[in-house]
């Protein structure tokens, strides 16, 4: 089974190409500042891609195989959603 | 600990936040001024320096409520502003944010707020800001707000430019368009406020000479106040007892940010020296600003 990761839906966030600032918009919400790899990251939920998609368009753009970035990526993602700033659905 | 953000990030945020806790209170609020300007090419593209939402005046205490349940607090930036002087917002600052919020319970310029804020609410529509939807008015309705904010201050260099630039796009629309705007002035009582500008882009001239006196006076002075600091302690003083004035003055007198910045201190011989120097200017400024008053009747 496979997960898809996109963007919660109480979260702004802005794009100024250099980087992304997301705030959850909850009670305890602080702006969350998202440079280079995370900031490439976040931009590639707009487009809603299942993990192994994500993983191989993160790659592509670092020249590498999904499996050299899984870790990094995939722990970026939990932190993130630990912050409520993204979700993750299944698909089965 | 947040993170450092630019005012440019910061203000499509933040007006996405006071959208969404407007909404989470059931309170009916619009967001005013801001980027949107820009992109509706009534301002050319700058960075907001704060986050400005006109709401239902009857509602205010609970969206002030909703917004310091995320941190926000209130923050008097006038502390000793003379007791004429008229508040349309209420002020709060955060400290994980650079820029504020200013909840308008009024807007200078419009004559019966909570008539004007329902007209102008009946008009908003859903924009987006940093992927979130925020409620702003039709096109006739934000031009007509920036109209009465840019003339407000008709002796500052930027607000002359920038209604210089809102005028040249107002003036090409068609004239159903005109007409649309002028019948917004007329029924937010701001024909006559909004009238150097509507007479500039050739709307036709509906409901003029309907504004009642003191309110006119109110808006004139308004406008003087910018270039005449003077000129609200002048009111106080005119409208107080006599036996009052040394309080009036002692008030006046009082250090404010910009003699003694925040964080700052000062001996007692200081602030006593910038008290006798804040008292010698006002009566220097006196003259003007009492001739500035009577000129606003």
């Amino acid at each position: 089974m496979s997960r898809r990761w996109r963007v919660a839906p109480d979260v702004a966030h802005v794009d100024d190409v250099h980087r992304v600032v997301a705030l959850r918009l909850a009670p305890d919400g602080l702006p969350r500042v998202l440079e280079d790899t995370a900031a490439v990251v976040w931009r590639l939920l707009a487009d809603r891609p299942d993990e192994e998609a994500l993983l191989t368009a993160v790659a592509d753009g670092f020249g590498t195989t999904p499996d050299a970035v899984r870790t990094d990526v995939l722990c970026f993602l939990e932190s993130l959603g630990s912050e409520g700033l993204v979700v993750q659905d299944s698909l089965s | 600990m947040a993170e450092a953000v630019t005012d440019a990030e910061a203000v499509p945020l933040v007006s996405a936040l006071v959208a969404h806790v407007a909404r989470d209170v059931g309170v009916r609020a619009f967001l005013v001024k801001g980027p949107l300007l820009a992109e509706l090419g009534l301002r050319e593209p700058r960075a907001s320096g704060d986050v400005d939402v006109w709401c239902d005046p009857a509602e205010v205490e609970r969206l002030t409520a909703g917004l310091q349940a995320h941190g926000w607090r209130l923050h008097e930036f006038w502390p000793n502003a003379p007791a004429l002087a008229p508040k349309h917002s209420r002020d709060l600052v955060h400290d994980a944010w650079p820029v504020g919020i200013d909840v308008h319970h009024e807007f200078p310029g419009f004559a019966d707020p909570a008539h004007s804020f329902d007209v102008l609410w009946s008009r908003c529509v859903d924009a987006e800001l940093a992927h979130q939807p925020v409620p702003y008015g039709d096109l006739p309705a934000v031009a007509l707000v920036q109209a009465l904010h840019l003339l407000r201050n008709p002796h500052v260099p930027t607000y002359a430019h920038d209604l210089d630039h809102l005028v040249d796009v107002v003036a090409r629309w068609g004239p159903d368009d005109k007409a649309d705007l002028a019948g917004l002035a007329a029924d937010t009582g701001s024909a006559d406020t909004a009238a150097p500008f509507l007479d500039r882009v050739g709307a036709p001239p509906v409901g003029r000479g309907t504004t009642d006196a003191a309110v006119l006076t109110q808006w004139r002075m308004r406008q003087a106040s910018t270039e005449v600091p003077m000129l609200y302690r002048i009111e106080e003083l005119r409208t107080s007892r006599l036996r009052d004035w040394p309080a009036i003055i002692w008030r006046a007198s009082t250090p404010t940010l910009e003699d003694i910045p925040a964080g700052e201190t000062r001996g007692r011989l200081t602030v006593a020296w910038i008290r006798v120097r804040r008292t010698v200017r006002g009566a220097w400024r006196a003259p003007r600003a009492t001739f500035v008053r009577w000129r606003s009747r």
